[in-house]
């Protein structure tokens, strides 16, 4: 998982720190949120548009830990990530229109009627995930920069 | 077999199907591509479902031609069986049956285009028809399943609308087509615990 706070730091700053993304990536949310598009989507699905400051903010302060080590400025990231955090999760959490499971369900991999068993036997999708699962198959290696 | 070779380009490099593959993965619900998914012919009514009875997927290869709606077809089932794995779904109880429904529209369907196409949305009816082409497609969905008339799929969808069409998880937002919100997604993963 890629952050800005490197790994070997992560003892010294505070707790949290990984939550913190890489600065860039919060100046192209900021970007992305400002944008024509964006704009549009936000109003069609929360019939307004979002404030895209605390992005913004976020990029800031970060920039300011990177060059400076500024705690402080650190900290506030980490307030804005847990806001974000809370945000998200507060939906999934409010969602009481079935109970959660303790553990997955005990069906997961029944087995399959013996004649579909058959079919799936020679199929491409069976030899794929039989490399895969004997390490042959590599992941796929890209580079995805956001600029 | 064109089919299965989509499935398996989506695996390997679609953000959105490898997300959904980490977060049930990591929630105990490993999906193995042999097991998990099927590759069938089916009325051309339909581009995928989900088999409740046998847990698995079903791409309808006469109308899925594609890998992008490969990937469209997997995001969305993948949905259901990620709600299967976390949480006590019947899919008998026609509520659960609503809510899985409206995750997977809110969260793989119902861009803007899309909302146009199916009459909830114009030039002219803009602010929150994200809302009404959400509430429109599981409608439908739920009209399918349980062949109930479409008020009554409306109403039930109507019921349980506000507390599943906020829970985004794990994709945890409404993708904008075109843009990188798919791989932010897939970037986030790590911090949810989905990998």
């Amino acid at each position: 998982m890629e952050g800005e706070v490197y790994a070997d730091d992560l003892s010294s700053v505070p707790a949290l720190s990984w939550l913190v993304r890489p600065c860039e990536r919060y100046k192209e949310e900021y970007k992305d949120c400002r944008s024509i598009k964006a704009k549009f989507h936000q109003y069609f699905i929360h019939g307004e548009t979002k404030d895209c400051s605390n992005w913004q903010a976020d990029y800031d302060h970060c920039l300011q830990y990177r060059k400076y080590k500024d705690l402080e400025s650190l900290t506030s990231v980490i307030k804005s990530e847990m806001k974000r955090r809370q945000e998200r999760l507060k939906g999934h959490y409010t969602n009481t229109v079935w109970d959660k499971r303790e553990s997955p369900p005990d069906d997961w991999n029944k087995p399959l009627p013996e004649y579909l068993q058959k079919t799936q036997e020679g199929s491409y999708l069976a030899l794929k995930s039989k490399e895969q699962k004997e390490g042959k198959i590599e992941e796929p290696s890209y580079i995805c920069t956001i600029s | 077999m064109k089919c299965e070779k989509n499935v398996w380009g989506c695996v390997q490099s679609s953000p959105l199907v490898k997300l959904m593959m980490a977060a049930l993965k990591s929630s105990g619900c490993e999906v193995d591509l042999t097991r998990h998914i099927s590759c069938e012919v089916c009325d051309v009514t339909v581009n995928g479902g989900y088999d409740s009875e046998l847990n698995q997927v079903i791409v309808c290869q006469n109308v899925t031609r594609t890998e992008g709606m490969t990937q469209g077809v997997l995001a969305h089932e993948l949905i259901h069986m990620f709600d299967y794995c976390r949480n006590k779904l019947d899919f008998k109880n026609v509520e659960h049956l609503a809510c899985t429904e409206i995750r997977a529209a809110n969260l793989t369907h119902c861009s803007f285009l899309s909302a146009m196409f199916q009459g909830d949305a114009s030039p002219f009816k803009i602010a929150k028809a994200h809302q009404d082409c959400v509430k429109t497609k599981a409608a439908f969905s739920v009209m399918a399943i349980r062949r109930i008339d479409e008020a009554e799929a409306r109403a039930v969808v109507d019921r349980v609308f506000d507390k599943c069409y906020n829970d985004l998880e794990p994709i945890g937002r409404r993708i904008r087509r075109n843009s990188l919100d798919m791989y932010k997604a897939y970037q986030d993963r790590y911090a949810f615990g989905y990998e």
